[in-house]
């Protein structure tokens, strides 16, 4: 076991409430962000002096145009691409910057807008492939490539609608505790089942709702997080992988299949040591191959293994803690850090709701930018709770 | 025969349009007949659209097919195929229809 990013931690996890819609630049979002990791630290924006960002909807704007609008003269920016897989990869590149000494506090945001028709003008912009592709068969946009990879899914591992919606479910309960859901009513089976088909065979439930909003946190020195009096984590290890298995017939596994023996000699622990679980969860199939690909069970088996657990936060495997994006909407890339950002709250006891108890380890995953057939980026992270 | 790109130098096929051959980085890509042979590797059936002169036409029948020739490609389909089946790609400008191989022959 090794300790890769030695006295590095992040901390100050912060959400901007969402709403459906905003009328709002997506500026606006991420700024509001910066100011709630400001507050929640004690710092002053100036004292930040790396930037990274992670935003759909920002163009023609950049994290490098923020700095002027944000006041900041930061020495270290990045601008993440990584969409869903942007928790993670953000924490990554901050570590590196913060434990290389090319910037000592990294506020890492993501957020984005969603005008009454910015999510058909997102679609219309997502990728060269996407427009070419599969817009031109009745702009179903990632309901339809989610929707081939579900059934596919369901058709080699004998998983069942019934399997995706305990999850779909799991996670709304939890979403009833945690404030910020924009979904805040219970969700039942037989409301699940019979929801309005979407793209065969997703369903409504299935299907996150496009909102507007912002996640953020910060990355710095351990010393300076007791400094400043902050509960922190520790980054134990991580992974991340592009375009992996490019050549198979449609995406039944993800890159973190190529990387999840590695991730686990990394952190020196096992699947079952795991006490917390944030999955990418923009439909269900995808937070099942993480679930398999992570190494929690073998490839196919994410049923049996979702029918024999408990994802509430009081089960015994407490997963997407705060109702995860099908429950909380997903405000573009801020989709990419609710995982990352709710993990540091169950590991520092800070959580807005439920409380996981004595959570120690945690495991976040991201999963991102479905450009055609499949989603390019995942990437995976196990974090320790400092305290 | 639909015509997709194909690299002049190692023969890959490509789709979507490529400026690069992935395989071995050739920028020698030319537009060239290909059969049509694939085999449906998933399916849907969309509900609902972005755009509003979709709304009169859904649900749509969608195929997604591996062609014999290497690329995969998304398509209207006329009627519900099991996975597996092999069917025959046609195109129509820029999209492609899937015709069951058994009507076709």
């Amino acid at each position: 076991m090794s300790d890769p990013y030695g006295d590095i931690v992040v901390t100050a996890p912060i959400s901007v409430p969402y709403v459906r819609f905003s009328h709002e630049r997506s500026n606006y979002w991420l700024g509001r962000a910066l100011g709630k990791v400001c507050k929640a630290s004690g710092l002053k924006h100036n004292e930040i002096d790396g930037l990274s960002i992670s935003s759909f909807t920002l163009g023609p704007d950049s994290a490098v145009s923020l700095t002027q609008h944000f006041g900041m003269t930061p020495r270290w920016v990045s601008q993440e691409v990584t969409g869903g897989a942007s928790g993670v990869t953000a924490l990554r590149k901050a570590a590196r910057a913060v434990q290389m000494g090319d910037a000592d506090i990294v506020a890492c945001l993501a957020g984005d807008t969603n005008s009454q028709d910015g999510f058909e003008s997102l679609l219309d912009n997502f990728s060269s492939d996407m427009s070419a592709a599969v817009l031109p068969y009745g702009a179903g946009g990632p309901n339809v490539s989610f929707a081939l990879i579900t059934k596919a899914y369901m058709e080699a591992y004998g998983a069942k609608r019934e399997d995706f919606g305990k999850l779909a479910l799991s996670q709304r309960k939890n979403a009833l505790s945690y404030p910020h859901a924009l979904m805040k009513k219970p969700l039942g089976i037989d409301q699940y089942m019979a929801a309005r088909e979407i793209s065969s065979p997703l369903h409504l439930f299935d299907c996150v709702m496009p909102c507007a909003g912002a996640e953020g946190y910060l990355v710095m020195h351990e010393i300076k997080a007791k400094a400043l009096g902050l509960p922190y984590v520790k980054i134990k290890a991580t992974i991340e992988r592009h375009n992996a298995y490019a050549h198979d017939d449609v995406q039944l596994r993800t890159g973190l299949a190529m990387d999840a023996k590695g991730l686990w000699a990394q952190a020196g622990i096992a699947p079952e040591n795991i006490d917390v679980m944030q999955t990418y969860d923009d439909y269900p199939v995808i937070s099942f191959m993480q679930f398999e690909d992570l190494g929690f069970c073998a490839k196919g088996e994410a049923k049996e293994f979702v029918r024999q657990h408990d994802f509430t936060i009081t089960g015994n495997f407490p997963h997407n803690t705060s109702g995860g994006q099908l429950s909380c909407g997903q405000a573009g890339a801020a989709g990419g850090f609710l995982g990352m950002v709710e993990a540091i709250r169950q590991l520092t006891g800070t959580a807005l709701g439920k409380q996981v108890k004595g959570a120690k380890y945690g495991l976040v995953s991201g999963f991102g930018i479905i450009n055609y057939d499949k989603g390019l980026s995942c990437a995976a992270a196990i974090l320790e709770s400092g305290q | 025969m639909i015509k997709l790109q194909i690299c002049q130098t190692c023969k890959t096929v490509h789709y979507p349009k490529r400026e690069i051959c992935s395989a071995c980085l050739s920028h020698d890509l030319c537009w060239q007949d290909v059969s049509g042979k694939s085999t449906l590797v998933s399916s849907t059936e969309l509900h609902i659209s972005t755009k509003l002169q979709w709304h009169d036409k859904l649900p749509l029948l969608l195929g997604l097919v591996k062609l014999d020739a290497g690329p995969k490609i998304l398509a209207f389909a006329q009627t519900k195929l099991p996975i597996g089946s092999n069917v025959m790609l046609i195109q129509n400008g820029q999209t492609f229809n899937i015709i069951n191989e058994d009507n076709n022959e």
